[in-house]
C-alpha cells in the first residue's frame, strides 16, 4: 500500500469544500450510500416505524385534519426526526468503514467491511447504540405504545435528549471514526493504551470551538437539505398522481422518514470528510502519510514499525 | 477526471493554447452563499429603484403617470431579475457581486473567460436548476392560492452531483463551470532562521542524494510543521529520521524534527547561503557518533537549545 497514493486527496479543506467533496464521494462511491447506509438504515427505520407508526395510523381513522390530531402528528414528526438523528451514526457504521477503506483502496470489498464491522461489534454498538442513545428511546417509545401525547414525555423528554445529544455530538463528533477506523478500545487497564475516550480528548479537545461551530453550520445546511428533499418528493408525488395534500399517511410514513434517512446518509459522508480534515489540521495527517510513504520507499518496510516489533 | 486520480474538487484543463491549469471547482456549497448575496443585491436594487420610481411618480403626477410607473417597476423587476447575472458575468470576467465576494468565477470548460452568449444561456436556465419551487402556504390550510417562491434547488444539486465539473444544467447548456478564483497552489519556500539547522545540515553526508519524492515530502513537512506541536513534529519525523540517523551515523538522540528541517534546508536553501551563520555556543558541535565533541550549552541563557531531542 502506497500511503501517500490515497484515493481521496488528503489536503486542508474549507467547510464548503468538504460539502462539495461529499457530493463527489456520493457519485464515486454510490455503493457506500445505496448499500452500506441503506443496509444499516433499514433496520432502524423499521424499528422506528414499529414504535411510532401507530400514531398517524390511529389518528387517520378519526381524520388527520382535526385539532387533536395535529398535536399527535407533531408528536410523531418530532420523535421520528429525533430518532433518525440519534440513529444516523450507528446506521452509518458500514458506510463509515467502507469510506475509511476507500481512502486507501480503489474499491473496498463488502466482505472486508462486514468482517471489520463484526470484529468491533460490541465496541461500536455499546458506544453508538446504547451510550449515544440510539436504542434507549426506541425502548422508551415501545413502552409508551398506544398512550396519548403528554407534555412531559413527548415534549420535555425529547427536548432534553436533543439538547444532550447535540452537546455530546458537537463536542466529540468523530467518536464513530475513532471506534471504527482507529479501532480504539473502550477501556483498558494499561495507561499506555489509547482508549476511545483518551483519543477523543486528544482529537476533539484542541479543536472544541471549531468543531462546535462546524456542527452548527452543518446542522443548518442539513435542515435546509431535508426541506429540499422532502418538498421535492412531495412535488414529484403531486406531479405524478395529482395529490398535493400533506396530511396524508403516505407522506407521514414514507416521504418524511425517507427524507430524514437521505439527509442522515449525507451527514455520514460529511462527518467522515470532516474527520479527515480535523486530523489534517490538528495532526498533520497528510504530512505523516507522506513521511511514512517516503520511509517505506527508502528503507523497504515501514522501518519504525519493524523497529517497534523487534523491541517488543 | 480519470478514475486513478485521487478524489478531489479539482480539474485539470488544457486551454486551446496548450497551457495546462489545475482549477479548483466550486460546488453547490461554495456557490450557495454567492447566490444568496446576489439575491440580496438584486432585491436591494429592485427595492431602491421601485421606491425611486414611486417618489418620481408622486412628484410629477401619480394620477397621469401612475400606470407608467407601475409598468416601469415591473419592467425593472424583470430586467434586474433576468439580466443581472448575464451582464455582470459578461463584463466582470465571469463574476457577479456574490461570486466576487465568495472568491469564485465562471469560465468556459476550456478554461477561457466566459462570453455574453454563454452568460445569457447559463443565467436563463437558472430557474430550471432552482426547481422545484416550494410555496409557503402549501403546509397550511389557506384560501390564498399558493405562491411558488422558495427554490429547493434539487434539480441543480443532482445535476452538479452527476457531472465531473460540478455543473448545473445552465452550465451544461452553456459549456461553463464555476471555479475558485485561484490558479494553483505552490508551496512557499520556508524561511529557516534557526542557527542549528544549517549547522546540522552541514553534517549530512554529501553522498546522500535527495530524490524528487523526498524533496516533495520535505517541502510538505516544512510547510506544515509550524502548525503542529513540537511533540507531534517529532512523532511524524521519526518515521523517516530514525533509519536516516543510522544511515548518517548520527547520535541517536538527535531531534527528528530538527534533522528533517536540516534536510529541507540542504535540499532547497543551502546553495543560496554563502556561509554558515554564527553558531554561537553550538560552534564545534558534531552530531556524529564517532565525534567526541559535545554540545556546550550555556545554562544561563535560554537561547541555546541543544540539537539533541527526545527520541522515544
Amino acid at each position: 500500500m502506497q500511503l501517500d497514493q490515497t484515493h481521496v486527496k488528503v489536503r486542508l479543506r474549507t467547510m464548503a469544500e468538504i460539502g462539495d467533496l461529499a457530493l463527489i464521494m456520493v457519485r464515486r462511491y454510490p455503493a457506500a450510500i445505496l448499500v452500506g447506509f441503506a443496509t444499516g438504515a433499514v433496520f432502524w427505520a423499521l424499528l422506528d416505524l414499529l414504535v411510532l407508526a401507530w400514531i398517524p395510523i390511529t389518528e387517520s381513522s378519526y381524520g388527520l385534519d382535526d385539532e387533536e390530531a395535529v398535536w399527535e402528528i407533531i408528536r410523531y414528526l418530532a420523535w421520528m426526526g429525533l430518532l433518525v438523528m440519534l440513529q444516523a451514526p450507528v446506521a452509518g457504521v458500514l458506510s463509515t468503514l467502507y469510506l475509511g477503506l476507500a481512502v486507501f483502496e480503489q474499491r473496498p470489498t463488502w466482505a472486508s467491511v462486514r468482517t471489520e464491522a463484526k470484529r468491533g461489534f460490541k465496541r461500536w454498538f455499546w458506544k453508538l447504540g446504547i451510550v449515544r442513545f440510539a436504542l434507549p428511546p426506541v425502548i422508551f417509545l415501545a413502552c409508551r405504545w398506544g398512550q396519548p401525547a403528554s407534555g412531559f414525555w413527548d415534549a420535555f423528554v425529547p427536548l432534553v435528549i436533543l439538547l444532550w445529544v447535540s452537546l455530546v455530538r458537537a463536542s466529540s463528533p468523530f467518536m464513530p471514526e475513532i471506534l471504527l477506523l482507529e479501532q480504539c478500545p473502550i477501556r483498558s487497564k494499561s495507561p499506555d493504551v489509547i482508549t476511545a475516550s483518551r483519543r477523543s480528548k486528544s482529537l476533539h479537545g484542541p479543536m472544541a470551538g471549531d468543531l462546535s461551530g462546524r456542527f452548527i453550520s452543518v446542522s443548518c445546511v442539513l435542515v435546509i437539505l431535508l426541506f429540499s428533499i422532502g418538498y421535492s418528493l412531495l412535488w414529484a408525488r403531486g406531479i405524478s398522481f395529482g395529490r398535493w395534500d400533506v396530511m396524508n399517511l403516505f407522506v407521514l410514513l414514507v416521504i418524511y422518514p425517507f427524507s430524514l434517512w437521505c439527509v442522515a446518509g449525507i451527514s455520514v459522508m460529511v462527518r467522515i470528510l470532516n474527520y479527515l480534515d480535523c486530523r489534517i489540521r490538528l495532526e498533520g495527517w497528510e504530512v505523516e502519510l507522506a513521511v511514512r510513504a517516503e520511509a517505506m520507499r527508502q528503507f523497504g518496510e515501514e522501518p519504525l514499525a519493524v523497529a517497534t516489533e523487534a523491541a517488543s | 477526471m480519470p478514475s486513478h486520480s485521487p478524489l478531489d474538487t479539482t480539474i485539470a484543463v488544457v486551454t486551446p493554447e496548450n497551457i495546462a491549469f489545475d482549477y479548483q471547482l466550486a460546488g453547490p456549497f461554495r456557490r450557495m452563499p454567492a447566490y444568496l448575496i446576489d439575491l440580496l443585491v438584486r432585491w436591494a436594487a429592485i427595492v431602491i429603484l421601485v421606491v425611486l420610481a414611486f417618489f418620481i411618480g408622486l412628484l410629477i403626477n401619480i394620477q397621469t403617470l401612475g400606470p407608467f410607473v407601475i409598468a416601469g417597476m415591473f419592467l425593472t423587476y424583470f430586467v434586474i431579475s433576468w439580466f443581472y447575472g448575464t451582464v455582470m458575468e459578461t463584463f466582470f470576467n465571469g463574476r457577479t457581486i456574490g461570486k466576487w465576494a465568495c472568491g469564485i468565477r465562471v469560465i468556459d470548460v476550456d478554461g477561457r473567460p466566459i462570453n455574453g452568449r454563454r452568460a445569457f444561456v447559463r443565467n436563463l436556465l437558472r430557474i430550471v436548476d432552482l426547481f422545484p419551487m416550494a410555496a409557503p402556504g402549501i403546509f397550511v390550510d389557506s384560501d390564498i392560492p399558493p405562491v411558488f417562491i422558495i427554490p429547493t434547488g434539487l434539480v441543480g444539486l443532482i445535476a452538479m452531483m452527476s457531472t465531473k465539473r460540478l455543473q448545473r444544467l445552465g452550465d451544461l447548456a452553456a459549456g461553463t463551470m464555476v471555479i475558485i478564483d485561484q490558479r494553483s497552489w505552490r508551496l512557499p519556500v520556508a524561511k529557516v532562521d534557526d542557527a542549528r539547522v544549517p549547522a546540522l545540515a552541514s553534517f549530512i553526508p554529501a553522498d546522500y542524494r535527495i530524490s524528487r519524492s523526498m524533496a516533495r515530502t520535505l517541502a510538505v513537512y516544512a510547510e506544515r510543521r509550524h502548525y503542529l506541536t513540537p511533540a507531534r513534529r517529532r512523532e511524524v519525523a521519526r518515521h523517516l529520521i530514525i533509519p536516516l540517523i543510522d544511515r548518517f551515523e548520527f547520535r541517536s538522540d538527535i531531534d527528528p524534527d530538527l534533522l528533517m528541517y536540516a534536510l529541507y534546508y540542504k535540499t532547497f536553501l543551502a546553495e543560496s547561503s554563502a556561509e554558515l551563520p554564527d553558531l554561537g555556543s553550538l560552534a564545534g558541535y558534531s552530531p556524529l557518533r564517532s565525534s567526541v565533541a559535545e554540545v556546550m550549552v550555556d545554562e544561563a541563557t535560554d537561547a541555546e537549545i541543544p540539537i539533541a531531542g527526545v527520541v522515544e
